[in-house]
């Protein structure tokens, strides 16, 4: 009988159940849920300390789970670690690389650490290289290397074995728009070829364009999860008003009651966030309101409805705040 | 097993590329047994065991003066003649009064000259053996008057026909113990002083810039377990050690003539278990200091005091009974004192037996504190 492609085999790679990690008394993941298929790109998406490295991080072995529990192709990463890590490749969110070592060296290391020997080796090193453009700079040290350079590097370094799995903790921070391109680019080849990518990131335009489903961390939870159209539904269709300026929160909340379709996000004594259907045309509606509330507005800013716009109106501050 | 030989090997490469690394176990440690060997009598005692000494005998030496020489050679000394220009190439110079016969027989004071160039325990030596020389001849000078004959070569050779009517008999109270002095002392105490520098230096700052750069993170991601993390860096540790050890035995020997005893095997197995105590000790090191500034400092210092306390510097057999009991509790001591055993004292591996053991279980208990303090991130 023939064996059935990879992908059909395991409908889901990842499988994170009730995922909880804590520090002491700080929880950095609380509950957690979710699972990603072959061939697809799972984005979690949140900012710095939302959760998402300490997410990877018991995926792949390094943290162990304080609850819940975390399955690779079927393995428990804790019970059957070994086995759930050889279908992983891990690309940290830091340049984890031998400066002093030439780039065919530091893949010649990674790729032993996976049990990669002699003339398959050999071979996967010439295919990743030039995958990842490094092929003629394949013998000086990486200390020499750009930062852009370095991220393929890295990159190189956890696709080189095949796995099944890539966990890709913000692999393009800190690049050039050419190297990103060329990272997101291999990150595309590695799905075709019928990975299932874990991609983890703070930049939202990344996020959208190549992530298949998209969990959005904040505080160690998932506070929205879908495709990208679903969640853009989520969002609805209002836009969202920013107002800094002086105000008394309780006043404002009041005032605004009286302004028909707008909904307080959050109310503060600095600035005050609305989501309201067409947004523009009540502005002066809006100002009124608020004026009458005692407020002092100095700025306005208007979002149209975007993943951003569905952040802020889960959590009630921007992603990069 | 195949992960943690992975590890260890590729380790070893590493260090193997590092400029310090290399002037460490390479360079820096013949440096060190040279100048240290050379300085604490290494030349001395090699060969014949018998020190050099210029005499400079003026005018009309006499028989006396062939008599002091005699002397002389029975203390250990070779005594030269050397031409007035060549005395001062010699460290010890001893020069004897005009007339020196005429004016002792004469009973005029007779000032014999010791010239030395070091002062110190070699210097008292010297006016020791010197002193014995002159005082014997003196004697035996007595000795003939007294017996009514005069003084002359003739009679001083009759004299020692005769046998002596006072003998010191000396009977060993046990196996004689010179402490190792020169290249004897120095090879193996550089060897072990810097095996530890190179450990609780550039074995445990490797280990801080791996975490430091996530390559432990990463390494934790794949598919071996802590375990094997663990005992590849250790191992890899011990190796670059035992390159070490393995080189500074074979220049020991062949540079400075450094003698290793009939029990080679035994004194690797010494080094071995000295060489598992400073890989254990460099991951320590490497798990509990927070920067690389840290380690070096705690290293060098930790390094240096280990060294000094353990007798690394000086023979502890020389060394007052305090800092003997100080050396009896460190690791440093323990390699010492079973080198000394193995190598000085030719006493046998039973004699080392102890230390050995010692060794093995401060390892042991410095690796299970290495599990327990390692970290990834």
């Amino acid at each position: 009988m023939p064996a059935q492609p990879f992908n059909q085999r395991h409908r889901t790679v990842i499988e994170v159940t009730g995922l909880q990690k804590k520090y002491g008394e700080l929880v950095a993941v609380d509950g957690v849920s979710f699972r990603a298929e072959p061939g697809q790109i799972f984005g979690l998406l949140g900012p710095n300390g939302a959760g998402k490295t300490t997410t990877i991080g018991c995926i792949s072995g390094l943290l162990e789970p304080t609850a819940g529990s975390v399955r690779v192709l079927g393995h428990d990463v804790v019970s059957d670690g070994r086995a759930a890590r050889q279908q992983l490749g891990v690309v940290p969110q830091e340049l984890a690389l031998y400066e002093d070592l030439s780039a065919t060296e530091n893949l010649q290391f990674w790729g032993g650490a996976y049990g990669l020997r002699g003339a398959e080796l050999k071979a996967r090193l010439r295919e990743v290289l030039t995958a990842v453009g490094l092929l003629d700079r394949a013998r000086e040290p990486v200390k020499r290397f750009s930062g852009g350079m370095k991220r393929r590097l890295n990159l190189a370094c956890g696709i080189l074995h095949r796995p099944k799995i890539l966990l890709l903790d913000e692999p393009t921070a800190g690049v050039d728009p050419q190297s990103r391109m060329r990272l997101l680019e291999l990150v595309r080849e590695e799905v075709a070829r019928g990975a299932c990518v874990l991609y983890t990131t703070h930049y939202l335009e990344e996020a959208e364009s190549l992530c298949d489903r998209l969990a959005i961390v904040d505080h160690g939870k998932i506070i929205a999860a879908g495709t990208l159209a679903e969640l853009r539904a989520m969002a609805g269709e209002n836009d969202l008003l920013l107002l800094n300026g002086r105000f008394d929160p309780e006043r404002a909340r009041a005032a605004l009651q009286t302004v028909g379709g707008v909904e307080v996000v959050q109310a503060g004594p600095d600035a005050v966030r609305l989501a309201s259907r067409e947004a523009t045309r009540k502005l002066a509606e809006i100002f009124g309101a608020l004026a009458a509330g005692g407020a002092d507005i100095r700025e306005t800013t208007l979002t149209q409805p975007s993943l951003e716009t569905l952040f802020i109106k889960l959590t009630g501050r921007k992603l990069r705040e | 097993m195949r992960n943690i030989w992975f590890i260890a090997r590729k380790d070893v490469q590493y260090f193997l590329r590092e400029k310090e690394v290399l002037l460490w176990i390479f360079v820096m440690p013949a440096l060190f047994m040279y100048f240290i060997g050379t300085v604490s009598g290494g030349n001395s005692v090699r060969g014949s065991g018998k020190d050099p000494l210029a005499l400079n005998s003026l005018t009309n030496g006499g028989f006396l003066a062939d008599e002091l020489t005699r002397r002389l050679k029975e203390n250990d000394y070779v005594v030269d003649h050397p031409p007035a220009e060549a005395l001062t190439n010699y460290e010890r110079r001893l020069t004897l009064p005009e007339n020196f016969t005429e004016s002792v027989l004469a009973g005029t004071q007779a000032v014999v000259r010791l010239e030395r160039k070091e002062g110190g325990l070699a210097q008292d030596y010297d006016r020791f053996r010197i002193g014995r020389a002159s005082y014997t001849v003196l004697a035996d000078l007595l000795a003939c008057v007294q017996a009514g004959e005069t003084p002359t070569a003739v009679a001083f050779d009759r004299l020692r026909q005769m046998p002596r009517t006072v003998k010191l008999d000396i009977h060993p109270a046990g196996k004689r113990r010179e402490p190792p002095t020169g290249f004897q002392q120095a090879v193996p105490g550089i060897m072990v002083m810097i095996s530890l520098i190179v450990m609780l230096t550039s074995g445990a700052v490797s280990l801080i810039v791996e975490r430091q750069q996530g390559l432990l993170k990463r390494l934790a991601s794949a598919p071996m377990s802590r375990g094997e993390v663990f005992a590849g860096k250790w191992l890899g540790r011990l190796a670059l050690g035992m390159v070490q050890i393995v080189f500074a035995l074979i220049a020991g020997g062949v540079l400075f003539h450094m003698n290793w005893g009939p029990d080679v095997p035994f004194v690797l197995l010494v080094l071995t278990a000295w060489g598992a105590f400073c890989a254990s000790f460099g991951i320590v090191l490497g798990s509990v200091a927070r920067t690389e500034g840290q380690a070096i400092g705690l290293g060098v210092l930790v390094s240096n005091v280990f060294a000094a306390l353990g007798g690394c510097w000086w023979p502890m057999e020389i060394a007052p009974a305090w800092m003997q009991a100080v050396a009896r509790a460190l690791p440093t001591g323990w390699t010492m004192h079973a080198l000394h055993q193995l190598a000085s004292f030719r006493a046998g591996p039973t004699a080392a037996l102890g230390d050995l053991v010692l060794l093995l279980l401060a390892a042991a208990v410095m690796a299970w504190i290495g599990v327990r303090r390692f970290r990834f991130d």
